[in-house]
């Protein structure tokens, strides 16, 4: 059976369609519902990085995890936004 | 604390302190467009007030952690304060301050207050974009205006308007009123521009 991923153009096809979905899901829905969307996806979000942390570090102690998720998200807040802000405003400004 | 007590604390804040806001980022992004999961609340905040940034962050001070220094953008040159919430998850919040550029000044003074249930308050809200006309099509001045000024759409839906650009019968008078760009789409890659153009063909997007 030919796998997906090997096929370029039928790759792209599905990526399109879940795409659609997801358009014609958020188009059906009203505001309230669109914003509960994004807290609720948002709290997942970090619950499933609490559990990757609490995986990697084989620790069930929440307070440790939280802390891997803290020390991950300043990293990545840290390459995300070189170069994007600085701390001093031109003075020809 | 979960993502819209965060929000919530962020909102009241910003209306304790007295200071026109809106939230923008992924929760307005959420209001008018496909939701998406995110990590930070972003609320833009008028400067013309006494304080300002500074009178939301000491109201947040008890659950949020602001740095020190206050940043800027560098294309913009807004100015930024960010902050993280004292307990876990550790959720960004993100300050903006309005800066002098005429369309986000004009977006922000477009701004109305939305209910919602989920943070059972209040909250400023980016409006849909309006579309913009030019006062002359085709003459020496070419400055734009909103419909509601403009005397070929009297305010008039863009649909409806006889000068629009869409649903136009005369083609030749349609490119009169035309939608002005988006700001989220101020930088975007002429690929990328042209990717939304033929995805909104094929599937009937306004």
């Amino acid at each position: 059976m030919p796998k997906l991923h090997d096929d370029p153009a039928a790759l792209k096809a599905l990526q399109d369609a879940i795409y659609r979905d997801k358009v014609l899901r958020a188009r059906g829905m009203t505001v309230a519902e669109r914003l509960e969307e994004v807290f609720t996806q948002s709290n997942t979000q970090f619950g499933m990085m609490l559990a990757g942390a609490l995986d990697r570090l084989g620790s069930q102690d929440e307070a440790l995890g939280w802390q891997e998720v803290r020390r991950w998200m300043t990293r990545l807040d840290s390459v995300h936004d070189h170069g994007r802000y600085t701390t001093t405003r031109p003075a020809a400004l | 604390m979960t993502l819209e007590q965060l929000a919530t604390k962020v909102v009241q804040a910003a209306d304790a302190s007295g200071v026109p806001f809106m939230v923008v980022g992924a929760l307005a992004a959420g209001a008018y467009g496909v939701p998406r999961s995110t990590r930070d609340v972003d609320l833009l905040v008028a400067v013309n007030v006494g304080g300002g940034l500074d009178a939301v962050v000491k109201e947040l001070e008890p659950w949020v952690e602001f740095d020190a220094q206050v940043v800027f953008d560098t294309l913009t040159w807004g100015r930024r304060q960010v902050g993280r919430s004292r307990s876990a998850p550790p959720y960004k919040v993100e300050l903006f301050e309005v800066f002098d550029d005429p369309f986000v000044q004009a977006e922000f003074s477009r701004r109305r207050q939305v209910y919602v249930p989920m943070l059972k308050c209040q909250t400023g809200c980016p409006r849909r974009k309006t579309w913009w006309c030019k006062s002359s099509a085709g003459g020496a001045t070419k400055t734009w205006m909103t419909p509601a000024t403009c005397w070929r759409c009297k305010g008039r839906r863009r649909s409806t308007c006889p000068t629009s650009s869409s649903g136009a019968p005369n083609t030749a008078r349609a490119s009169a009123c035309v939608p002005r760009w988006q700001p989220s789409r101020r930088f975007e890659p002429p690929e990328a521009t042209e990717k939304r153009t033929r995805r909104a063909a094929e599937w009937g997007y306004p």
